[in-house]
């Protein structure tokens, strides 16, 4: 095909213009489903198609030169196909309906798993589709049936904080090649997105942990300490079943492993690493404490998290993180 | 390579199909190269042979350049284009590898198929070449369709479809398109001769004509067709003598003011002529007048066209039958028609002199050749090979012979007997074909016969064959031909054995009737035709107006098509209340969020535009008022005509929001 030539990133920077965007976004507005009709379809010749108006054309003229009649017809038979191309080939793309699932989150640089539920409105088979943001091309095409598909993509954070995939375009040449129809298509959807982990192993043994309120403390290990009750972010496996019917609460078995540390993780301490990494070492570091089902505390730049532990502590922190704003971070 | 099979299988397949038509007519080394390169491509996707290296691919053009240089040698020949574009055609499989490829072959396909009609422009090769071209779509079907889709005969199912649809496109553009008159003329030559009449009557000539059957011309009558002894289809004369053969020459005009006396018969008849060779059209007797593409009566009262016809031709003429002329010859006409090469054929200039001598009238002369013929010569169709001077060997040794040895010795001897004459060429009967109503001449029909001036009557008709063979003239060149078993060879002997085969040549007679109808119609649809045709439509209709004619059918043609493939896929099956509520979903695309429109309810959906958009959501609810209480409360009251009229007013006042908003 001849959009594969294409390096799609360039041209989608040539498209970024600010015009084109805020004309795109009266056009097409982000929605988070999106029906196609001729509001939102684009329709082009491709370069086969101008190639065939172009050989239309000298048969015309060979017809007309050796006045031929039924050089005449090919030519108005190749006019009439082309034209019908063109309505088939947007027919193609009408009457579609989308919607898009985003995970929740991501990590920056790392692929994210895209679904894209498409349905036929009108329950025609819809040939030869395809899907992509320009930035990440997957030249795989798809076919819907009366029964829908859900085609998956994968797209990459490109930064911390809400992520927006950004416009996704649907394309397609069927039936004959001769025409491109494609819609830029935003889901308005954001992908809460992760600094990349920095591991920073040596650098937490060499720094003070400073011991908060002396609870640094030695008990054995799978031995439940005490009941307490149950809080938002606790694991639900630690749940004692017996005693919250008993208590009509729930209540919880609190562990403490020997290791068991709490800890503050602040950002100013990870003087060690460069700025840029800075937050990618505190997120390895909750995944680390987390894994290890220690309780810890975030502090960055003084907004900071209470010492908790648990999945739910894990999730607020790694928030608090990728929606940290800073100047120079 | 990146391209599906199924997509490869297509493609060689209609290539196969494009490249048929041109199968004989190629030299034959090119023939076996085409399928030696498809035979070789099957394998190749087949999985057995891989692509050889460019080189070879390179070589093999190069070859392939140089053998059809070498088989034509002028760039002139139309043949030498053709085979060129159809090698390149097939050598673009040598270098086959992506899906790019495969499309630009597919659309090369497109002017192979205009090459068919260079050659051969009747109904069936149309059908052939036409459903070639259905299936180079599937091929571009299959090419960019998933595999599921390509799957079986549905590419070529779907590409049906797509044809189906642009036909009615094609209808409209080829009745109203103008047509136009050619913006250059190259002077293309064609490397296969026509065969036909040439210009000069050398002995032997119209006997190789006669052994062919192809197609010469064929007449409709606007009444009965005259009787098969009275159509002589004047062609051209020939009055000079040059090298022993007649020629054509340059005859004096004769006077203007000759007169016709006693118009005997007048017929109409419209001539649809194949090409010929040479640049002038058979018609009947003394022709009154001629329509057609550049064509004029010259003054000795032939048809001739500008050029030589390249293609199937139209022309409508009126003939009077047997009309007499009154006239004088002129000195200068008298001297050119008695006008003999000296020291030429003595014994037929001596048997004249003494023919003047012993019979003082031009009539007792004319009598007296055609009793000896009658008496002492035979028709034959094998009159072996003329020695020294042809008409005395023809006059006084032989004495067997045919049409042309008769016309030319006739017109020898009347010229040296004082009486002047010429010699015409063209075609003399033809067969009558009841299922289409018209007159058939093929080129076993071509004659010669003589024309000699007889004072107070004009030009008269003497045909010495009508004296020797009657039954070449009553019942045409067949009977002829079948009392000389075996003396007729190849294409036309056939075409007689034919005859014989009872309901076989009926059915080819009933085809042939298909033929010429497909040949007036379609193929002689010209400037003058379609202004016929549209005239018996819309009476004064004139050629300006044809441009805007044929725009507004073909904008209607489209509006047809374009409302039958896009909106009937959203309307189809669909109940009048989901119509009017897909309508109103459609209005509120990009007044109201997204999310509103679907699921939230009407209500909840009118009050958000309430605040966006006071004017139009007025008229939004008035829409919805009516909508629900036909819906839900079964107000008798509310028309559905009056929903729809509130529908519209609601789409045309946001039509025009939009559109002061983008101005």
């Amino acid at each position: 095909m001849s959009w594969r030539s294409i390096d799609w990133s360039q041209r989608a920077e040539k498209f970024r213009t600010a015009r084109f965007k805020s004309w795109l976004d009266r056009r097409v507005p982000p929605a988070q489903t999106i029906r196609l009709s001729h509001r939102n379809i684009f329709i082009v010749p491709t370069r086969q198609g101008f190639g065939f108006v172009l050989i239309l054309l000298l048969i015309l003229i060979a017809g007309i030169n050796y006045q031929n009649a039924l050089a005449h017809a090919l030519a108005f038979l190749m006019l009439g196909l082309f034209l019908v191309a063109m309505l088939q080939t947007h027919r193609n793309l009408a009457g579609l309906v989308l919607s898009q699932t985003v995970p929740n989150e991501g990590v920056v640089g790392q692929k994210v798993s895209v679904a894209f539920q498409v349905q036929s409105e009108v329950g025609r088979i819809h040939d030869g589709l395809s899907f992509f943001w320009p930035t990440h091309p997957v030249f795989q095409s798809f076919r819907v049936d009366r029964h829908g598909a859900t085609i998956y993509r994968h797209t990459i954070p490109e930064h911390r904080g809400w992520y927006q995939p950004g416009r996704v375009r649907l394309e397609t040449v069927y039936p004959f090649g001769l025409f491109r129809a494609w819609s830029w298509l935003d889901f308005d959807s954001k992908i809460l997105s992760y600094p990349k982990p920095v591991p920073c192993d040596n650098l937490l043994r060499q720094e003070d942990s400073e011991p908060n309120e002396g609870l640094r403390s030695s008990v054995g290990t799978d031995e439940v300490k005490a009941l307490r009750e149950f809080q938002d972010g606790d694991d639900q496996r630690h749940i004692h079943w017996r005693a919250s019917a008993k208590l009509d609460r729930l209540m919880v078995k609190s562990y403490e492993s020997r290791h068991s540390v709490s800890q503050w993780l602040r950002l100013e301490a990870m003087h060690g690493l460069p700025m840029a990494d800075r937050l990618g070492g505190l997120v390895y570091l909750i995944a680390a404490a987390s894994e290890r089902g220690d309780a810890f505390g975030l502090d960055l730049k003084g907004q900071q998290l209470p010492i908790a532990s648990g999945p739910g502590q894990e999730r607020k922190a790694l928030k608090r993180i990728a929606l940290f704003d800073w100047p120079g971070y | 390579m990146t391209v599906k099979r199924s997509a490869l299988l297509w493609m060689l397949a209609s290539q196969g199909l494009m490249l048929a038509p041109h199968g004989l007519r190629m030299p034959v080394w090119m023939a076996l190269g085409c399928l030696a390169i498809g035979a070789f491509t099957l394998a190749r996707i087949q999985g057995h042979v891989k692509l050889p290296s460019k080189w070879v691919a390179i070589a093999a053009v190069f070859l392939g350049w140089g053998l059809l240089w070498q088989e034509y040698g002028s760039p002139m020949a139309v043949e030498f284009w053709v085979d060129l574009l159809l090698f390149m055609y097939t050598a673009k499989l040598l270098e086959l590898d992506s899906k790019r490829d495969v499309s630009q072959i597919m659309l090369l396909s497109f002017f192979v198929a205009m090459t068919h009609f260079l050659f051969d422009e009747s109904m069936l090769q149309t059908i052939m070449t036409f459903s070639g071209l259905v299936m180079v779509m599937a091929t571009l079907i299959a090419l960019h369709a998933s595999a599921t889709q390509a799957q079986g005969r549905q590419p070529l199912k779907l590409a049906g479809l797509a044809f189906l649809q642009a036909v009615p496109l094609l209808v409209i553009l080829f009745v109203f398109f103008p047509r136009l008159s050619p913006f250059w003329t190259i002077p293309l030559e064609r490397e296969t001769a026509v065969t036909g009449l040439s210009d000069r009557l050398m002995l032997g000539d119209i006997h190789t004509l006669v052994q062919s059957d192809a197609l010469a011309f064929r007449v409709n009558f606007n009444a009965q067709p005259p009787a098969s002894r009275d159509l002589y289809w004047r062609t051209l004369v020939l009055s000079e003598i040059s090298d022993g053969s007649w020629v054509v020459g340059s005859p004096p005009a004769p006077r203007p003011n000759t007169k016709i006396l006693i118009p005997n018969e007048v017929i109409d008849y419209e001539l649809l002529s194949q090409s010929m060779r040479v640049p002038f059209i058979p018609s009947l007797d003394r022709v009154l007048s001629v329509e057609g593409d550049s064509v004029s009566l010259d003054p000795l009262g032939f048809v001739r066209s500008k050029r030589v016809l390249q293609t199937v031709s139209q022309f409508q003429m009126q003939s009077a039958l047997n009309a007499l002329d009154a006239a004088d010859l002129s000195k200068v006409e008298r001297t050119a028609y008695l006008a003999l090469p000296a020291r030429t054929n003595p014994l037929a200039q001596a048997y004249g002199a003494a023919l003047a001598e012993r019979h003082p009238t031009p009539e007792a002369r004319i009598q007296a050749v055609l009793a000896w013929y009658f008496d002492d010569f035979t028709y034959t169709l094998n009159p072996g090979p003329s020695e020294g001077d042809s008409i005395d060997h023809f006059l006084f040794e032989a004495q067997r012979g045919f049409c042309e040895h008769f016309a030319a010795s006739f017109t020898w001897v009347m010229r040296a007997a004082g009486v002047p004459a010429r010699v015409v060429l063209g075609y003399q009967g033809g067969a009558y074909n009841p299922s289409g109503n018209y007159i058939e001449v093929r080129q076993f029909d071509a004659h010669a016969w003589s024309e000699v001036w007889v004072q107070g009557e004009g030009w008269r008709r003497v045909d010495p064959t009508a004296f020797v063979a009657p039954e070449r003239i009553e019942a045409g060149m067949g009977a002829a031909a079948a009392g000389m078993d075996g003396l007729m060879t190849g294409k036309a002997w056939e075409y007689f054995q034919m005859q014989s085969l009872g309901w076989l040549f009926d059915l080819q007679l009933q085809l042939q009737a298909l033929g010429h109808l497909w040949d007036r119609i379609i193929v002689n649809y010209d400037q003058a035709q379609q202004l016929r045709w549209l005239t018996t439509v819309w009476p004064g209709l004139e050629l300006k107006d044809l441009a805007p004619l044929a725009l507004a059918a073909f904008l209607l043609g489209l509006a047809v098509i374009t409302a039958g493939l896009v909106a009937s896929p959203f309307r189809r099956g669909l109940s009048r209340e989901a119509r009017w509520y897909r309508g109103y979903l459609n209005c509120l695309d990009g007044v109201v969020p997204d999310q509103m429109s679907r699921g939230s309810g009407i209500a909840r959906c009118q009050e958000i535009w309430q605040s966006a958009r006071p004017t139009e959501a007025a008229l939004a609810s008035d829409f919805v008022e009516k909508f629900e209480s036909l819906l839900y409360q079964e107000d008798q009251s509310v028309t559905p005509s009056s929903i729809s009229k509130a529908l519209l007013v609601l789409k045309v006042k946001l039509a025009w929001m939009r559109f002061t908003a983008w101005r």
